[in-house]
């Protein structure tokens, strides 16, 4: 009995059999299904896992990182309104609109840093169905996002968060979640929700907490590692600059997780100019965003909060709170006065179609620098 | 063959067992499909921009889809349950229940010392034929460190196979006489 067996010649036989199967079994439905979807969306590459955004201490970090985001209970228990409020004038081009928004921010004094940085928040987000019982990592005690598909009907979970990160390293954070409310596509998605037994449509809880990190890494967009608040003064401010930060980034990930460069650095721009940068960094930010090819108008907008803004369409691949990765289309919200982004709404994509209502809204509510700890800033 | 659909039912045909091969050392059949599925949808939408090679792009794809869908200890589980699987699936035909036996004991130990990066290194090299440069970008790391990766796994197989093999003959031998007695 002289058998020198190569186990991973045993695997592969093995495996093969198994191999065998599967495409026996699923042939049909896979190419049907492929074959009966749009080539259209065809920059649907896989995301990168990471989201730089701003990372924050303790709880909130770990909803950051899992895709939610802000706001207070203005889509109080009743209807989201699908839809963009006002209609577009179609003579407003992206890039004009991107550049003058350069211009208004780049006149901007400077603000002086105060002890902490202050964001509130409005997230609204299509309900989920529990999951099959994997947790996502990282999921706070308040409960976190749901894992599961959506439910049949839609129906929507708001929470507002307000974050205030410190300055100082070592200083305390604070992070509150409050406000959770549900609401519903329409009268007919609630009549299907009561239907099917008015089941719960989210585990968060209110929660708040203090911590006391000590290394609280501002924001991260291919800086060194563990970027501090202090740090965010020397971000780059052309365009080339902080394009190549990005890009340094960027080329980090393994070349099959990535989003396009150019997908990659609409979002990070943005993150750049909601950030506490100063007024000529976050005008690179705008004028880079103007430089990208693929950004869509899609025009005068009211956003869920009343605001008036314009809407710009980008597609990029996210991860859902179910860990999919999903071709999103997503509208991003700023208001041309002021050049602030008011929030974003975010389209699922699938077979190429861009869903009719969002399966996720951000309302940015509010953000600056505050002196103390449980006190908003104003702005 | 111009024709988008032709070529990519060309592409499945001669790819789709590949890539599910590969994806089942880490997760199970019914998932494994799953992510293959979405790893060809992908690979529609791309089709244009497909590299001439398009294995090493897809198992890239694929591992990319399985890092992110599923936890290190539930694909850890999977390749073990695979191993333990394929060690219990030996074509051991001509050899009495005894050696069966020990044969078995002896490819699951031997797989045991293989860790995961042994294993998915040994699989692109020998399995699929990648070169150094094609499976690095599979694993997203340098074509060095995947030579380094291959390399090490290969020794340890190497002394694992022999450690194995030493090993199975006295035991065999231990085990017929027990039997041998027990049947008198």
């Amino acid at each position: 009995m002289n058998h020198t067996t190569d186990p991973i010649d045993t695997l592969r036989t093995h495996v093969d059999a198994l191999a065998e199967d599967g495409y026996r079994r699923r042939r049909g439905t896979d190419l049907t299904r492929v074959l009966a979807s749009a080539r259209s969306d065809r920059r649907a590459l896989p995301t990168r896992s990471r989201r730089p955004v701003l990372l924050l201490a303790g709880a909130a970090a770990a909803v950051v990182a899992l895709g939610a985001a802000v706001v207070p209970g203005v889509v109080s228990g009743h209807e989201a309104k699908p839809g963009h409020g006002g209609s577009a004038p179609r003579t407003l081009d992206v890039k004009t609109v991107l550049l003058t928004a350069a211009e208004t921010v780049a006149k901007e004094p400077a603000a002086a840093h105060g002890r902490f940085w202050y964001t509130q928040s409005r997230e609204i987000e299509r309900a989920r169905q529990p999951g099959n019982g994997l947790k996502p990592r990282g999921v706070s005690a308040n409960g976190g996002p749901r894992t599961g598909p959506y439910y049949p009907y839609t129906a929507y979970v708001s929470i507002t968060w307000e974050n205030w990160v410190p300055y100082q390293q070592g200083d305390t954070s604070r992070t509150v979640d409050k406000d959770i409310t549900t609401s519903f596509g329409s009268p007919a998605d609630k009549a299907a929700w009561k239907r099917a037994g008015s089941p719960s449509l989210t585990d968060m809880k209110p929660f708040s907490a203090d911590s006391r990190a000590g290394q609280d890494p501002f924001l991260e967009i291919g800086l060194p590692k563990g970027t501090l608040a202090k740090d965010l003064p020397k971000l780059p401010t052309t365009p080339d600059g902080l394009k190549a930060l990005i890009q340094k980034d960027w080329n980090k990930a393994p070349a099959t997780q990535r989003n396009t460069l150019s997908a990659y650095i609409c979002e990070m721009a943005q993150n750049v100019i909601t950030a506490p940068v100063t007024p000529a960094t976050r005008a690179a930010a705008y004028r880079l965003l103007a430089a990208q090819p693929g950004i869509r108008m899609v025009g005068k907008v009211r956003d869920r909060l009343g605001r008036s803004g314009v809407a710009l369409a980008m597609r990029r691949v996210e991860l859902g709170t179910d860990r999919k990765p999903q071709q999103v289309e997503v509208h991003t919200i700023f208001d041309p006065k002021t050049a602030k982004i008011l929030g974003s709404e975010t389209y699922d994509i699938s077979g190429g179609k861009v869903a009719g209502r969002p399966s996720r809204i951000s309302l940015l509510v509010g953000s600056g620098w505050t002196d103390g700890i449980g006190t908003p800033a104003r702005g | 063959m111009n024709d988008p659909a032709e070529r990519f039912t060309a592409l499945y045909d001669r790819y789709y067992r590949n890539v599910l091969g590969y994806v089942l050392l880490r997760v199970e059949q019914g998932a494994a499909e799953d992510v293959v599925s979405e790893v060809f949808l992908i690979a529609w939408r791309r089709l244009d921009d497909l590299p001439e090679s398009p294995l090493p792009w897809l198992l890239g794809v694929a591992r990319n889809l399985l890092f992110k869908q599923y936890d290190a200890v539930r694909r850890r589980q999977v390749l073990t349950d695979r191993l333990a699987e394929a060690a219990g699936g030996l074509d051991l035909t001509g050899l009495d229940v005894a050696e069966q036996v020990v044969e078995r004991d002896a490819a699951k130990a031997l797989l045991a010392e293989l860790g995961e990066k042994d294993v998915e290194a040994l699989v692109l090299a020998t399995w699929y034929g990648l070169t150094p440069r094609q499976a690095a970008r599979v694993l997203g790391c340098t074509a060095a460190t995947f030579t380094v990766r291959l390399h090490r796994a290969r020794k340890r197989l190497a002394k694992a196979t022999s450690a194995a093999s030493s090993r199975s003959h006295p035991a065999a031998a231990g085990r017929m006489a027990l039997i041998n007695e027990e049947a008198r």
